[in-house]
Formats: C-alpha cells, sequence, structure tokens
C-alpha cells in the first residue's frame, strides 16, 4: 500500500486524534443547553491550559486595557470559537513533543510557526477577518505536516532539505518530487482527521500555492504572506528560510500598502518575544 | 459525563428535545441567512442617502432583529478633530447614560481597543446588564463605533448572532464610506462644472468683444469710404468745371497735369468702391442658404462674356456641389476668381480654365480654380489676399487689387479658407475649402 | 522634542511630529496645539504618546539625522540577499521586507 497523507496520520496514533479536552470543549460548545460559563468550566478543568490563556489574553499579544483574570472574562471578550482555536494553537507544542524532535531543531520550527501565526493573526485584523485566532491557529499548524515527513520519511525529507540552497526551487515543490505529496497536504490530512472546519484544511494545505485555494483565497493569502513576513522577520525556521516570490494576486487579496509593513512588523515585533515565553518555554 | 445511565424512554426524550432544539436552530439559521441576502439594501439605499447617520438609522431594524437592545447609538469620528461624537442615540434620553460610559471606556482604554477589533466587544456588568461595543471600519479607514445595550436579565445574542452583527455593521460601514466618497465626487464633479461654465462665460465675453470690434472697424470703413466719396465728387466735378471754364485757352501741359488727377481720382474712387465691397461681405451679407454652386458659376461667367471673347478663353467644370451659402457673394467670389484667371494671362496664349470640386473626409468642399496664367511667385503668395496689394502695375494688368482680399474674405465670412498654390510661369491654383454639415 | 506618554500631556503642548494610530490612521498632524479635549481623542483611538515639542522649541527643528540608510542607497548583507534570492525583488513590497529585515538585523547587533 502506498503512503497518503491520510495513511501517514492514520498509523500514527499520537497525533492522529485531537487532544481530549478540545472533544469535550466541541460537545459544550455544541450542546444546546450550554453557556458562556460551562464551556469555561470545561476548559479550566485543565489548569495549564488554561494557566496559558489567561497569560496569552493579558500580554501584549492581546493589549487588552484590563486584566482578564477569568476564563469566563476571556470568553467574554474573545469569544468562545475564538479561545477554543486559541487554546489549540497553544496546545500544538504538547501534541507533537517527541515528534521529529531528534531530527529537526524544535525550538526553531515553532518560533516560526509563532511567528507566522502573530503575523497572520495581524493580517487578518488589518483586513477585518471575524476570527483573527483562527489566523494564529493556522499559523501554529500550517508546517506540521514537516515534523511528520521527519518523523517517517526521515531519509527523503532530510535528502530534500540537505539540497535546499538559494539557488534550488523551493522545498516545498523538491518534497512533491521525492515523495509525491508535500508538507501542506499532510497538514490539511490532519485537519481532517481532527474534524477541524474546511477552511482550515484548505488553507494549511494551499498554504504554499495560495492561487489553487479556490473557496479560500484570501484566507489562504492571508497566512502565505504571514508566513513570508515571519521569514523576512527571521523568527525561527521551519526548514525552507527562503522568501517566496510574492504574486501580485495575492498582494492585492491581503490588500495592504507597502508603507503598512513598518507597522506591521513592529506590531509582530512586539508581541512575538511575549508569546515565545508563553508558550514555547511557558 | 456519566453520572447516571438513562433508561431508554429518557435517551428517547433527550433526542426529541435535541431535535426541536436542532429544528429551532435551523429555523433561525434560515431567517439569518434572508437576513443577510438582504444586506443588499444597505447599499441601495446608501444612494440616495449620503448622510452616515441616515444610513444607520436605515439599517438598524436589521441590527434589532437580531438583539434586543434597549439602546442603540452611534459614534462617529469627526473628520475635523477627530473626535468621536455621539451622532444619534434610541431612545434620545438615554444619550448621557451611554456618553457617560463611552468617556469611562475611553478613559479606561476599552473603547480604543475595541475599535481596533474585526468583531464585536460585549461588556458585561452585573447589575448594568451587557454593552455592547462593535468597530465601524472599512480595511481602509475607521469610522466610528456602534454602542447598544442589553438590560440585565436579557440573554445577550450567541456566536452566530454576534458573526451577523458584525458582518451588518462591516456593510453599514461600507456604505458610510461610498456614501462619503460618492459625496467627495459628485463635489469634484460639481467644481469641474463650475469650471466649465466660468471658462465658457469668459470665452462667451471674450467673443463679443470682439464681435463689437468687428463691427467698430467694419463701420468705420463703411462711414469712412462713404465720408471719403463726398470729396472726390467734389474733385472730380470741379475739375470738369475748371476745364469747360478754361476752354480753349488750356496748354498742352495742363492739359497732360487734369488727366494724371482725373485718373488718380478715377482709381481713388475704384478703390474705395473696393473697400466698399470689402466691407459690405460682413456688414451687408445676405442669409446663408442652400446654394447650387453649378448655376453660381454660371451667373458668374455670363458677367464675363466680354473677358472670356476678348481673351479667347475657355472655362469647364466639373459637377458642383449645392451647399449652404450666401449666393451673391459665392457669385462675387467666383467672379473675382475666374476675371483673375482670365486676365492674368501670358501674352499670346489663351487663358484655359477649370474648376474642380471634390469632398473631403472631413465634410469639407474643396473648389479648385485653375489656370494656365503667368503664375504667382512663391514669395508673393501671401501678399495677394491683402487689400491694394498689387503685384503688376496697372497699365501692364488691370484691377484694383481687391479681388481675393474680398475673396478670402467671403471664403472666411462662410467659414472656410482660400489659398493659392502656383508655380511662376505654369500658372495658378486658388482652392476653396467650404465646409458643409 | 520629547515623547510624551498620555497621562503627562498637558493641554497648550505642541505636536512635533503627526500623531498616528497603529494603522496609519491621521489622528492630529504636526503642529497642532493640544487642547482640553484632544488628551480624551487621543486616548479614543489608543495612541500611547506622542511627540510634543519643548519648550521654546520650533516647529522647523528635526530629528537627529537618523543612523539608517534613507531611501535607494541600502547596502544589504550577503545572508539578506541569500534569503531574498528566490524571491521578486522588483516588487515593492519585497523591496520594503528587505529593507526592514536589514534594518533589524542592524539594530540586533548593536
Amino acid at each position: 500500500m502506498s503512503v497518503t497523507p491520510d495513511s501517514l496520520i492514520a498509523n500514527n496514533p499520537r497525533i492522529s486524534s485531537l487532544p481530549e479536552i478540545f472533544y469535550l470543549i466541541n460537545e459544550v460548545i455544541n450542546d444546546p443547553n450550554s453557556s458562556f460559563g460551562e464551556v469555561a468550566q470545561v476548559i479550566s478543568s485543565d489548569t495549564s491550559l488554561s494557566l496559558r490563556l489567561l497569560k496569552i489574553v493579558n500580554s501584549p499579544f492581546f493589549n487588552f486595557p484590563q486584566k482578564i483574570d477569568t476564563i469566563t472574562h476571556a470568553i467574554s471578550i474573545v469569544g468562545t470559537e475564538q479561545l477554543r482555536d486559541l487554546a489549540l494553537a497553544t496546545s500544538m507544542l504538547t501534541k507533537f513533543q517527541g515528534i521529529a524532535d531528534n531530527k529537526v531543531d524544535m525550538n526553531s520550527f515553532w518560533r516560526h510557526s509563532l511567528g507566522c501565526g502573530i503575523a497572520a493573526r495581524i493580517l487578518a485584523m488589518q483586513c477585518r477577518q471575524p476570527n483573527t485566532e483562527r489566523y494564529f491557529l493556522m499559523g501554529m499548524v500550517h508546517d506540521v505536516g514537516r515534523l511528520i515527513l521527519f518523523e517517517n520519511l526521515s531519509e527523503k525529507a532530510a535528502l530534500a532539505l540537505a539540497e535546499n540552497g538559494p539557488e534550488t526551487p523551493l522545498l516545498v515543490d523538491r518534497e512533491r518530487e521525492l515523495i509525491g505529496f508535500h508538507h501542506g497536504e499532510i497538514g490539511a490530512a490532519l485537519a481532517r482527521a481532527w474534524n477541524l472546519p474546511p477552511i482550515l484544511e484548505k488553507v494549511i494545505e494551499f498554504h504554499h500555492y495560495p492561487d489553487r485555494a479556490n473557496d479560500f483565497l484570501l484566507e489562504t493569502s492571508i497566512l502565505h504572506f504571514g508566513d513570508l513576513l515571519a521569514k523576512a522577520m527571521q523568527l525561527g525556521n521551519s526548514g525552507d528560510p527562503y522568501i517566496p516570490v510574492l504574486n501580485e494576486a495575492v498582494w492585492n487579496r491581503v490588500g495592504i500598502t507597502p508603507g503598512h509593513l513598518p507597522a506591521i512588523w513592529k506590531q509582530a515585533e512586539a508581541q512575538y518575544e511575549n508569546a515565545v515565553a508563553i508558550i514555547l518555554l511557558g | 459525563m456519566d453520572k447516571k445511565k438513562h433508561p431508554h424512554e429518557d435517551s428517547i426524550e433527550s433526542l426529541k428535545t435535541r431535535l426541536g432544539h436542532l429544528e429551532g436552530k435551523n429555523r433561525w439559521y434560515y431567517s439569518a441567512l434572508e437576513l443577510v441576502s438582504s444586506l443588499g439594501e444597505i447599499h441601495r439605499n446608501s444612494n440616495h442617502l449620503e448622510d452616515p447617520v441616515a444610513i444607520f438609522r436605515e439599517s438598524s431594524p436589521l441590527i434589532l432583529r437580531l438583539a434586543s437592545f434597549e439602546t442603540l447609538a452611534l459614534f462617529l469620528a469627526d473628520p475635523e478633530t477627530s473626535r468621536f461624537e455621539c451622532r444619534t442615540c434610541e431612545p434620545a434620553d438615554r444619550t448621557g447614560t451611554v456618553q457617560e460610559e463611552v468617556e469611562q471606556w475611553i478613559d479606561n482604554g476599552t473603547f480604543a481597543w475595541a475599535l481596533q477589533q474585526p468583531q464585536a466587544l460585549w461588556v458585561e456588568g452585573m447589575q448594568t446588564g451587557h454593552w455592547y461595543l462593535q468597530g465601524l471600519a472599512t480595511r481602509s479607514t475607521v469610522l466610528g463605533m456602534i454602542v447598544a445595550h442589553i438590560p440585565a436579565g436579557t440573554g445577550r445574542p450567541d456566536g452566530d448572532a454576534s458573526r451577523i452583527l458584525t458582518i451588518i455593521a462591516q456593510h453599514i460601514a461600507q456604505a458610510m464610506e461610498n456614501a462619503r466618497l460618492f459625496r467627495a465626487n459628485r463635489a469634484q464633479n460639481r467644481e469641474l462644472e463650475e469650471l466649465v461654465k466660468k471658462r465658457t462665460q469668459a470665452l462667451e465675453s471674450k467673443t463679443d468683444e470682439l464681435e463689437t470690434r468687428i463691427r467698430e472697424i467694419n463701420d468705420f470703413t463703411y462711414l469712412a469710404s462713404h465720408d471719403l466719396r463726398e470729396p472726390l465728387r467734389k474733385l472730380t466735378l470741379f475739375g470738369d468745371r475748371l476745364k469747360s471754364h478754361l476752354g480753349k485757352s488750356i496748354d498742352k501741359r495742363s492739359t497732360d497735369y487734369m488727366e494724371i488727377m482725373t485718373r488718380s481720382v478715377k482709381r481713388l474712387e475704384s478703390q474705395i468702391d473696393g473697400l466698399l465691397n470689402l466691407s459690405r461681405i460682413t456688414t451687408q451679407g445676405r442669409p446663408i442658404q442652400k446654394v447650387s454652386l453649378n448655376r453660381t458659376l454660371e451667373f458668374a461667367i455670363n458677367e464675363l462674356t466680354l473677358e472670356i471673347e476678348t481673351t479667347r478663353g475657355t472655362i469647364q467644370h466639373d459637377p458642383l456641389p449645392t451647399l449652404h451659402a450666401d449666393q451673391e457673394q459665392m457669385q462675387q467670389m467666383f467672379f473675382h476668381l475666374l476675371q483673375n484667371a482670365l486676365l492674368f494671362q501670358k501674352k499670346g496664349v489663351s487663358p484655359e480654365i477649370r474648376v474642380t470640386a471634390y469632398r473631403k473626409e472631413n465634410g469639407f468642399w474643396v473648389i479648385g480654380v485653375h489656370d494656365n496664367g503667368i503664375g504667382i511667385d512663391l514669395t508673393q503668395q501671401d501678399k495677394i489676399f491683402k487689400p491694394f496689394e498689387r503685384l503688376h502695375s496697372a497699365g501692364q494688368y488691370p484691377g484694383v487689387g481687391m479681388g481675393l482680399s474680398i475673396c478670402r474674405k467671403i471664403v472666411e465670412r462662410h467659414g472656410g479658407t482660400l489659398r493659392v498654390e502656383s508655380d511662376p510661369g505654369k500658372g495658378a491654383s486658388f482652392f476653396i475649402e467650404l465646409p458643409e454639415p | 522634542m520629547a515623547k510624551i506618554r498620555l497621562q503627562q500631556l498637558e493641554p497648550g503642548m505642541i505636536i512635533a511630529e503627526d500623531a498616528l494610530t497603529s494603522q496609519g490612521k491621521l489622528v492630529f498632524p504636526r503642529g497642532t496645539r493640544l487642547g482640553p479635549e484632544s488628551i480624551q481623542t487621543l486616548k479614543a483611538w489608543g495612541i500611547p504618546e506622542v511627540q510634543v515639542l519643548d519648550n521654546g522649541g520650533s516647529l522647523a527643528e528635526k530629528d537627529p539625522p537618523d543612523s539608517t540608510p534613507g531611501e535607494g542607497d541600502w547596502e544589504f548583507d550577503d545572508e539578506v540577499k541569500a534569503l531574498y534570492a528566490k524571491s521578486n525583488q522588483d516588487h515593492p513590497a519585497i523591496q520594503e521586507l528587505m529593507r526592514l529585515t536589514q534594518k533589524s538585523r542592524l539594530q540586533k547587533k548593536e
């Protein structure tokens, strides 16, 4: 049987299902008779998660003017689904602990993911997207397919990575040549296995090819440009540090001008170190 | 989770409850969908509602369908001062309360934070109920904030309703921004119209001024020619009297002097006549009407029968068009052009004249009068259209030098041009270009 | 000229640099004299600090010349050049990002 993105996920029980707590959260969210309070109760039952969430909603990442000291308060300000996406984003590290960690510089990997999430979230706010935390989640998971590649197909993955230089084609294209699919497709398979909304699946799959994400062109363009921005800011490295070609259609969809970039850069910088401390080191 | 096992009946009961809930939710989604699809109304209305407050008032029923706000207010940033002003509040007697709350949120930073968020911010209070802060912004501009209140004890809208409220707010913001751009665009158009109007007025007054001056000049020429003829008539009259008074006692030299005097007076007279004719072209023009140039040319040829006979000249012509012109002046023009062509002839060569006609792409008719005469030197070609300019002495070729000036003036009065092309010694071609719509 | 936090602002102070929001919206242009309501307006827009003129300062006075290069005369490290080697460096956004990358590298060195 040949290897497919879906089979890679299915054969890896550690990651083939969502962290337990999210099944509980989703159950409460979908329960007609539940209230904010009950969602908050479920989240609060995971002490380390709620601590992490409270730290992050009180950090420059949110820049909220008052202290938020309960999950209930956090939900009321951030929104239920937004807080769930944020919670999932901050749980990725634990979920992928032990996956490929002797083959990939995990600190650098997560620093890039975090930088990309922060940049994409700021861009989403500029584009007035309804749920900006979802973009933070996208940033955190957009490259995890590469961890799975290194865990399961380490020789080919290492070969593609070793070849990668300023003159070679993009790493993602080399993955397709050597393996038959790329890390975006593995990430999409993961989103399917976790039953995440289609938007997450498609955006992760096409984050290197934002023009092919038919139903989610704007969303994918935002993540694609966030990825590019994190590379430009040299925040960590998840394998391919090289800045790709900026497609004019992508740039127009994101709809900012070069003059906006310094302010966005500054905003991302202001949020980054704090987020590293809370999510990576916390 | 599993504190107690549900008996079978209970689980059917709970399934029924769940089904009922899902059906209810489904109905809600349908009506939400309807509402979302009616959002286009906001933009259609904003075409005639230019005031952002009016756009907001028109859209507020949509907001109230999703949430039972008991107070609904609009704050807009003043374009001049950047200050947020409460522009409308329903009911009006809550304005003070809303303003106090907003001041407090501005003070503690909540307001600025909400302004940057794409989604709404709910500020909860135990006794005060739920306050709703939704920034109004397009991708490029922040316009203001919707501030609303739900009293304590009433549930606040769920996530889906909140999301649709945000979508409505985005449409309102876009409609306000479009209306602003529309206003700016119209103001610019008005400015442009104003400018065109001013320029047109300036041009019109300039034209009036020019017309007055032309009239003055014509009047002067006309009067001068009349006033000059009077003393000339006296000169001729008293010259004749002097002649008969002196009778036979007049000597040969005196007779010669008298001859020169009479000739000069005659020439002056015909020059004045020419001048008079020239000024009459504009002052005494006939109305413009449909004129057959074929017939007009025939009349001119008839007038020249004597000259044609004496010079043994021939005149051939293409079929000429019928166009809008002053019949008499056209005849006069042909008369002068043909007369010139007959008179300025090489010795011993009989004049051969051709009149041609064709229509240019721009609708102008070009009438050519071609001769085989002495031609005109290139350096002289400008001169010939000036009054009293003569290239040759009166003895060599007769005339007072007014003919071509008159022709040019006639053509110009018809909105056309008259020009000459010539190789000296090989004849000349005069081209009359006349517009015909 | 000094950067002043909102708490220290007083009516009568004159703004020395355009007061902009993080999204780049101009709230007060440079040269604006702060009135009693201006501080509240800055708060409403979320602008935490503004540049004001020192006593007796005039608007003509300018920042000390920036140590970072101006438009067009950027020298890029080899590493920055390599980072952007696969990108379209003629795109204005990429050009701006290259400058920002270079600038942040210079700042990190200091």
